[in-house]
């Protein structure tokens, strides 16, 4: 044991959170740094090392590093080798970290006190701090925090994360082993290895001891997790909720969000009119009015029904849903070939699939990894919303069927399905063509139930409609005023009949082009909207609004979807949405599976495999349509 | 007048879209030339891991 400071190499302390997966270690991050990293009720959520730093009330300025999940230190996937490595300083261009917090969940210190036990013989300065402190007091839970202390050998910090309470007495801690004032440093030197099965035994029973000693079981167990899995894992019950759930949840995009929609479409129309009627008719006017307001405006509407979608995604992944509903899909994704753990990251690709693919590191079986991450982009991403809605919006009246339900919210729901359906269909065809083998078993631990946290749903919800806002105000923006460039120059010659737009670049590439597209029913109009909506599918919507508007449609935000319900057959309308469903619209998703895959051959092979599937996909569906007298 | 507003407008978002991709290419020649380190893992790596 030692008093000497274990920060006194001259650099800024570094301080690394380790612990099981989902005991609220991101959490403590966000409490300390003021940091605002997703948190969520389920493992799994934080699969790289984040960095963030702090001052401590001593004046120390500390480096804090917010580690993945894990049980151990013996690695098994790619996100529990990061935290190995880094507490055992063996992580590329990262120095070994001064002093180790080691996060628990209060309500189960069971399987945290085996890793504090082998974090212990890592020799590292160690802190125990005992998250979830007040929902293991309301379970009735004791812990004599003094004893678990004397025993483990450690300082123990009981804490409440979510509410930054305990963080005060943890940063006391901090600066006191900073200023070598406690002893915090088991000083036995890095003793830490591959444990044998007996070493594992050995371990498990000196936890149990441990348990006995400093941890009363409440007198009354809690039923009401129990009560309710009985219930939600139920697996006829338990998949017919987890249908309702979705179907309720995209009925409520649809229906809730409309007059929200309607305001923001009344006030880009509003600002369109008003610019018409104060700037000149000139080059200035049609790119403010056709080119941003007509395209950003046309994508920002959608803002509604991104904040209602993800207000529903946070609540029941802070209610501890989430996990369940993998338990519910696991036997389903195990016949498509999908290993149990692949839900969370499909779960993730929902929002985007970014960090889908990026979460797939939870995943340490390399083909049952390599199945998802190919998977992924077929999970409907909120990017797609927009363009899904123009065209439902567009082509399928705003009428109830069955006395209750939204029509538009029912061809919503299936094109999730579509997604959902697809996803596995091609994990089924790979695992059977490419990677063949059989699927390892799939352990999750089930989190308690919790009531959402409101500060945490209105930051999550926040942070994606700021995120949003912000793409419409930079990327989109730019590429639109790039695309009413190209759709106005060079203008029409003299004595020329046809509409102006023909003439321009973008006139000229999209009529090039557009007889690649024309099997599946795609106008030029449209395959000019294709090619910068490779940049992120909703620019697709943003393009679509600025060429119709530049080509002599209005130019208000309202009329675009009246724009389309005349100039495409509902056979064409069917089929752009075919390709959504399938096609690889986002090159920032190839750019994430080459460095996930550290290969250029996936993110090609998904282009192509995608691309085929878009083409195949909407040229059916529009030759049916069609056959139906719909084009 | 409008033509020169327009016309900085257009080279800006064309500034911006671009940016990413001239970004990456003068750090590669940055990091071929020897005057950044490169990204951890690699040859040009300094980061003492």
């Amino acid at each position: 044991m030692s008093l000497a400071s274990p920060f006194s190499h001259g650099g800024a302390p570094r301080i690394a959170l380790v612990g099981n997966p989902n005991c609220g270690k991101t959490a403590l991050f966000n409490a300390l740094t003021g940091s605002r990293q997703k948190v969520a009720n389920y493992a799994g959520v934080t699969v790289e090392r984040k960095e963030g730093s702090f001052t401590t009330p001593g004046g120390h300025r500390v480096q804090v590093l917010d580690l993945p999940g894990t049980y151990s230190l013996r690695a098994r996937s790619p996100d529990e080798e990061v935290t190995r490595d880094v507490v055992l300083g063996r992580f590329r261009g990262e120095a070994e970290p001064d002093l180790l917090v080691c996060v628990a969940d209060a309500t189960n210190l069971r399987l945290v006190l085996r890793l504090v036990l082998e974090l212990k013989m890592v020799g590292r300065p160690l802190l125990l701090a005992l998250n979830m402190f007040d929902i293991a007091k309301h379970r009735g839970i004791e812990i004599d925090v003094d004893r678990l202390s004397a025993e483990l050998g450690v300082p123990v910090v009981p804490t409440v994360a979510v509410r930054r309470a305990g963080t005060v007495d943890l940063l006391k801690r901090i600066d006191a082993a900073a200023e070598g004032l406690e002893v915090v440093a088991p000083g036995t030197g890095n003793t830490w290895h591959e444990p044998s099965a007996e070493e594992v035994r050995a371990t498990h029973r000196e936890a149990e001891r441990i348990i006995k000693l400093a941890v009363r079981p409440p007198t009354r167990p809690d039923t009401w997790t129990t009560r309710l899995d009985t219930v939600l894992l139920n697996p006829v019950a338990g998949l017919l909720i987890l249908l309702t759930i979705l179907f309720f949840m995209f009925q409520a995009v649809f229906t809730w969000a409309q007059p929200v929609m309607d305001g923001i479409k009344a006030g880009f129309d509003g600002l369109s009119a008003w610019i018409n009627g104060t700037l000149p008719d000139g080059l200035l006017r049609s790119l403010i009015t056709d080119g941003v307001i007509a395209g950003v405006g046309s994508v920002v509407v959608f803002l509604p029904q991104i904040v209602i979608l993800f207000t529903f995604i946070i609540l029941l992944e802070d209610f501890g849903y989430m996990p369940r509903a993998a338990f519910l899909m696991d036997k389903i994704m195990g016949g498509a070939g999908l290993h149990g753990r692949a839900f969370i990251p499909l779960l993730s690709s929902f929002a985007c699939a970014i960090p889908g693919i990026m979460a797939t590191r939870v995943i340490d079986n390399r083909r049952d990894r390599l199945a998802t991450i190919m998977v992924a982009p077929l999970m409907t991403c909120s990017a797609r919303i927009p363009v899904y809605t123009l065209i439902i919006s567009a082509f399928v009246p705003d009428r109830t069927v069955g006395g209750a339900f939204s029509l538009q919210g029912l061809v919503m729901f299936g094109l999730y399905a579509a997604g959902i359906l697809s996803a596995l269909l091609v994990a089924f065809v790979m695992r059977r063509l490419v990677w063949r083998g059989t699927v390892e078993p799939f352990l999750m631990e089930l989190p308690a139930y919790k009531v959402p946290d409101a500060k945490n749903l209105v930051m999550g919800v926040w942070t994606r409609a700021k995120a949003f806002l912000q793409r419409a105000g930079t990327t989109i923006l730019s590429i639109m005023i790039l695309i009413w460039f190209l759709s106005s120059f060079p203008g029409a010659p003299e004595g020329a009949t046809d509409p102006a737009i023909d003439y321009s670049i973008a006139g000229m590439v999209g009529h090039w082009l557009q007889p690649l597209v024309a099997p599946i029913g795609f106008n030029w109009q449209m395959t000019v909207a294709l090619i910068p909506g490779m940049a992120a599918r909703e620019v697709a919507v943003a393009a679509l609004g600025t060429v119709y508007a530049v080509g002599g449609g209005e130019e208000n935000v309202s009329a675009l979807m009246d724009t389309l319900g005349h100039s495409w057959s509902l056979a064409t309308a069917l089929s752009f949405l075919a390709w959504y469903v399938f096609a690889p619209q986002c090159a920032s998703t190839l750019g994430v599976v080459r460095r996930e895959t550290n290969s250029l051959k996936w993110p090609i092979i998904m282009f192509v495999y995608m691309t085929t599937l878009a083409y195949l996909a909407s040229l059916a569906t529009y030759h049916i349509a069609a056959s139906l007298g719909w084009a | 007048m409008q033509q020169v507003i327009v016309g900085l407008v257009v080279v800006a978002a064309l500034a911006w879209v671009l940016r990413p991709s001239v970004m990456r290419i003068v750090r590669r020649r940055r990091v071929a030339a020897g005057k950044a380190p490169g990204p951890c893992g690699s040859d040009n790596c300094n980061c003492g891991g």
